[in-house]
């Protein structure tokens, strides 16, 4: 048999058993003197019944203690629990009901949801317990919660329960639930489908709960999962320029099924094409599929199982791309000449191959250094600036190289033999990622090499694919002293036999404010190098371009939860004050605001899978999309993988697991555990009984 | 003597304004005890408008009317030839009796619960009140006070003149020691050698064998006695509540209690003692009244008269 207390901090209240205590030994009353001659007669009958009115006295003092002791016992409301209870249909008990409410426990099978089936078992539990009952709700995304007696309140909550991308592990929660439970015992219950995911970075758990009060870990999940899902696209958000063309690869997983299926890409809301995959269960496979984005905009898509299976979220994956238009790439030609001769001949070929300026990832123009002079603005109308071998420049156009730079744009370098160093080191070095020295020449030829490949500008050679980059062979260089600050980065140097060439700086990028400086110490065309001939050299000068127009990595793809980052380019201010962000599933954009010195987006209520898309008041005043993000689940919470039973017991003492409240009962009397009494209606049926005989002994003294 | 006292009033306001004398609260305010004996005797005969006591005279002039019985040649024919009735002439004491008021004056009858009239206030306005009674009917009055021993003995006499020597007498004394009531009866005992009436008027708040004695030794000396047994209304009904420190006024004892407790307790005794007495007094042919102080006279009077009514016989 065992006794607990549901309110225990009442017990102090058995302190004021000492207050008839006091009243009878501090406060008795003061006897009036009077006269009285028949005192013999008073006197006599003080002899016969001293005795008695005193055991009457003592009698009516246990009294009022006996009914303020059992005053207290009763407002601390005791519970009996013994074998010999059984355990009552209707109980009064203090439940903790944790609810794992991630995003698997939307799978569906035979007819229900994992979470309805813990909503159902939930209310069942409910329907077990009696007024006075207490239970508090938790749910693992929001492991706050207190107790109430109101359990329609707690039906209705968890009722409205919806599934959250949250993939908090259920530690927090449960942790939650055992300090409630610390201060008043309470039974414990998890309702959660049982999948690794939410048993994630396990840890043993030891729930403060005294007594036989372990959890309760009520298994509402599928014993059989099967489902499929995209659980990665790559690329999943970029920025590109028009008329580029972008893979993009899916990675399908298989749980528990397999077969044919049909695999579908949609681009702007418009399936743009299928492709069949075949699983063969538990595995993984990868398909992809190609679009060339002809138009400039904000694109989002997804590619999805066409098949559905029990749990719908992870059947797609989102992606966005924000489609600039042909970055304008402005090139100065500091050594004209017919044909190759021509400083930009190659390169002129590499960034337009094809010869047509729409269809050309690039708008080329070229300019002479003094027409470079008399432009002024530069970043009113280009992206990139591309110096080929310029002797020199005027400070005031150096200084607007600089202006341009800094407010995002993005400049390339070329040396050759008609660099002035004294010029550039004058008015460019705080633009230069270092000082320009004399001509090196390499007389065994030089290599280029890339340390890593880890840069985004050379990132695009590392699997080989746009050609070797060491194979082209330079004969000459000028020498590049780099500087040594935190935003210079060494990209490739040259390597030869001879001591010349050892290390010598190749491709040196330097950040500067919003932009980025590339500065290359050979030539651009053939008098240095045999660069241009090599297959290598056009995806080079396009990366480079590609690099130079991107100034800075942009993320487009978040995971639900996450707060999303969007950069917002190069916006007019004013434009800034009027963005609005239109979110999955709603008809209209809500305003946004960005963070003013950054030019970003900061956005957090990312708890829609979907595309999200950054809108811009336009001139017309009609909004139109700036750019755009895609939130998508993470990819574990589609694994359904399961924990065993076992395992769980291990990883937290004492709990067991059921597939159903149903069930408890049997192992609470296989367990000896009984049922539960409340001690505390009996208790005032004693204390009225102790009040009403208190009320007639004292009135018995006085009858007339 | 006023006119008011003759016979029946048939004044009934008349009658109200005077039988409210015989309240002990109302007699108290008046001043001089000769006025109080015969406001009490007043508003008794007063109120005697139906009269239980055929053959006892109630006129305190010479005449008095014929009854039949009464001797033919007692009649005084000058009053019938003037008023066409009949009237004994001559009232020739021949039921004269002689009385001793035997009154307790010890400091337990100074008791009074609240502000209102002590024992020994009532018991000296009763013995007033008789006083005044009898000598008018040419009765003998004799006066004995005591407390611890006899203080004052009186010789009865049936002069007016003495009914103001007895008036002073109680007028003068004052309640004070113990009470040795057994002692001082039979004292009076001795010293009373005619037969008569006594009037004993006494709390009796001591041993009640002795006391018992002594009455027994009066009644076998001859003597008719009346025992008043005057106690405080707060003596017979105890209304006291609470913790009380009580306190014998004439020892001096003390006793600490709650009152409520004791209540009981202490009635059953009282009213032990006093059917104790009732009892002897039954046994022993003693007319007793127990008088609460918060009674009329008249119920002490009509014991009285009843007494003298049977002394006639």
């Amino acid at each position: 048999m065992e006794l607990s207390f549901a309110a225990p901090a009442l017990l102090y209240g058995l302190g004021a058993v000492s207050v008839p205590v006091i009243i009878h030994l501090l406060f008795r009353q003061r006897p009036r003197p009077a006269e009285f001659p028949a005192l013999r007669f008073l006197r006599l009958g003080f002899r016969l019944q001293r005795t008695k009115v005193r055991l009457k006295h003592l009698l009516l003092l246990l009294l009022r203690i006996l009914v303020v002791a059992l005053l207290a016992l009763a407002l601390s409301r005791p519970l009996l629990r013994s074998t010999l209870f059984a355990p009552a249909a209707h109980r009064s008990a203090r439940v903790v009901l944790i609810f794992d409410d991630s995003y698997s426990m939307g799978y569906r099978s035979d007819g229900a949801t994992s979470l309805e089936r813990a909503k159902a078992e939930a209310d069942r539990l409910l329907g077990t317990l009696s007024l006075g009952s207490h239970a508090a709700l938790l749910t693992t995304s929001r492991p706050v919660g207190e107790f109430t007696l109101d359990l329609d309140a707690v039906r209705r909550q968890i009722a409205d329960l919806p599934l959250t991308p949250d993939d908090t592990p259920v530690w927090t929660a449960l942790e939650a639930g055992g300090e409630l439970g610390r201060l008043q015992p309470a039974e414990p219950y998890l309702l959660t489908d049982m999948t690794r995911q939410a048993w994630a970075r396990a840890r043993s758990v030891s729930l403060a709960l005294p007594g036989e009060a372990g959890l309760t870990v009520v298994d509402v999940g599928a014993a059989k999962a099967r489902n499929l899902a995209v659980v990665d696209i790559d690329p999943p958000g970029t920025t590109t320029a028009q008329n580029r063309t972008l893979e993009f690869t899916a990675t399908i997983r298989a749980q528990g099924t397999g077969g044919p299926r049909t695999l579908a890409f949609y681009l702007d809301g418009v399936r743009r094409a299928n492709q069949p995959i075949n699983l063969s269960g538990d595995e993984r496979v990868s398909a992809s599929f190609r679009h060339t984005f002809r138009t400039a905009g904000v694109h989002q898509g997804w590619v999805e199982v066409v098949e559905g299976d029990g749990l719908l979220a992870d059947n797609a994956r989102y992606f966005t791309v924000v489609v600039g238009r042909q970055p304008s790439l402005l090139m100065v030609n500091g050594d004209p000449g017919p044909g190759p001769d021509d400083e930009l001949f190659f390169a002129r070929l590499a960034l337009n191959p094809g010869g047509f300026a729409r269809a050309a990832p690039f708008r080329l123009e070229e300019v002479s250094p003094e027409e470079l002079s008399a432009i002024g603005r530069l970043d009113e109308a280009y992206q990139v600036v591309l110096l080929a071998n310029v002797a020199r420049l005027p400070e005031e156009t150096w200084a607007e190289l600089g202006r341009f730079v800094l407010t995002g744009g993005g400049l390339a370098v070329f040396l050759g033999d008609r660099v002035d160093a004294r010029n550039y080191a004058t008015y460019g070095g705080d633009l230069l990622p270092g000082g320009v020295g004399p001509r090196v020449a390499f007389p065994g030829g030089a290599r280029l090499v890339v340390p890593g490949f880890g840069h985004p500008l050379v990132a695009g050679f590392a699997d080989g694919r746009n050609g070797d980059l060491s194979a082209p062979r330079f004969t000459d260089a000028r020498g590049l002293t780099l500087f040594d600050r935190r935003e210079v980065e060494l990209v490739a140097t040259f390597e030869t036999g001879g001591e010349a060439g050892v290390g010598a700086p190749a491709v040196a990028v330097r950040r500067l404010g919003g932009g980025l400086v590339v500065c290359c110490s050979t030539a651009l065309d053939d008098d240095w190098s045999d660069f241009p001939k090599w297959p290598a050299y056009l995806p080079f000068l396009h990366e480079l371009t590609k690099f130079l127009s991107r100034s800075q990595a942009e993320t487009h793809e978040f995971l639900v939860g996450e707060v999303a980052r969007v950069r917002l380019g190069d916006l007019p201010s004013a434009a800034r004050a009027r963005l609005s962000l239109r979110r999955p599933g709603d008809p209209v954009a809500l305003p946004v605001a960005a963070v003013p010195t950054e030019s970003t987006l900061v956005f957090t209520d990312t708890d829609r899978v979907g595309g999200y898309t950054i809108h811009m008041e336009g001139p017309d005043q009609r909004p139109q999309a700036v750019s755009g993000f895609s939130v998508n689940l993470n990819p574990a919470e589609g694994d359904l993988a399961r924990v065993t039973p076992e395992e769980l017991a291990e990883a937290v003492a004492g709990a067991r697991v059921v597939r159903s409240i149903e069930e408890l009962p049997a192992i609470w009397a296989k367990a000896g555990r009984g049922g539960t009494r409340e001690v505390a209606p009996w208790l005032l049926v004693a204390l009225l009984l102790a009040f009403v005989v208190e009320t007639w002994f004292a009135n018995r003294f006085y009858e007339s | 003597m006023p006119q008011a006292v003759v016979g029946h009033s048939h004044d009934p306001e008349g009658r109200r304004r005077v039988e409210r004398y015989l309240d002990p609260e109302v007699i108290r305010q008046v001043e001089r005890l000769d006025l109080k004996a015969r406001f009490i005797v007043e508003g008794f005969l007063a109120g005697i408008h139906v009269s239980p006591f055929q053959g006892f005279s109630v006129e305190f002039s010479e005449h008095r009317k014929y009854t039949t019985g009464d001797d033919i040649r007692t009649v005084d024919w000058t009053v019938f030839a003037k008023t066409d009735k009949l009237y004994v002439k001559k009232y020739e004491a021949e039921t004269t009796m002689e009385c001793h008021l035997v009154v307790d004056t010890s400091g337990s009858m100074a008791y009074s619960y609240g502000k209102g009239v002590t024992k020994f206030e009532y018991a000296i306005y009763l013995a007033a009140a008789l006083s005044f009674l009898m000598i008018h009917q040419q009765d003998s009055v004799g006066l004995v006070t005591f407390s611890e021993r006899l203080h004052q003995y009186l010789r009865p006499r049936s002069k007016r003149s003495h009914l103001m020597t007895l008036l002073a007498e109680l007028a003068r004394v004052a309640p004070h020691g113990e009470s040795h009531i057994a002692e001082c009866l039979h004292q009076t005992a001795g010293l009373i050698h005619t037969r008569g009436l006594v009037i004993v008027m006494s709390d009796l708040l001591s041993d009640p064998e002795p006391v018992q004695q002594a009455l027994h030794h009066l009644k076998f000396e001859g003597h008719d006695i009346i025992l008043f047994h005057i106690l405080d209304h707060a003596e017979t009904n105890f209304p006291f509540e609470g913790a009380h420190r009580f306190r014998e006024p004439e020892t001096g004892d003390e006793l600490q209690v709650d009152a409520s407790a004791y209540r009981e307790a202490y009635l059953q005794a009282i009213d032990a003692f006093i059917a104790n007495y009732r009892e002897l007094c039954f046994q022993a042919k003693i007319d007793y009244a127990q008088i609460d102080t918060s009674v009329p006279f008249d119920r002490a009077l009509t014991t009285f008269l009843i007494n003298r009514s049977q002394y006639n016989l």
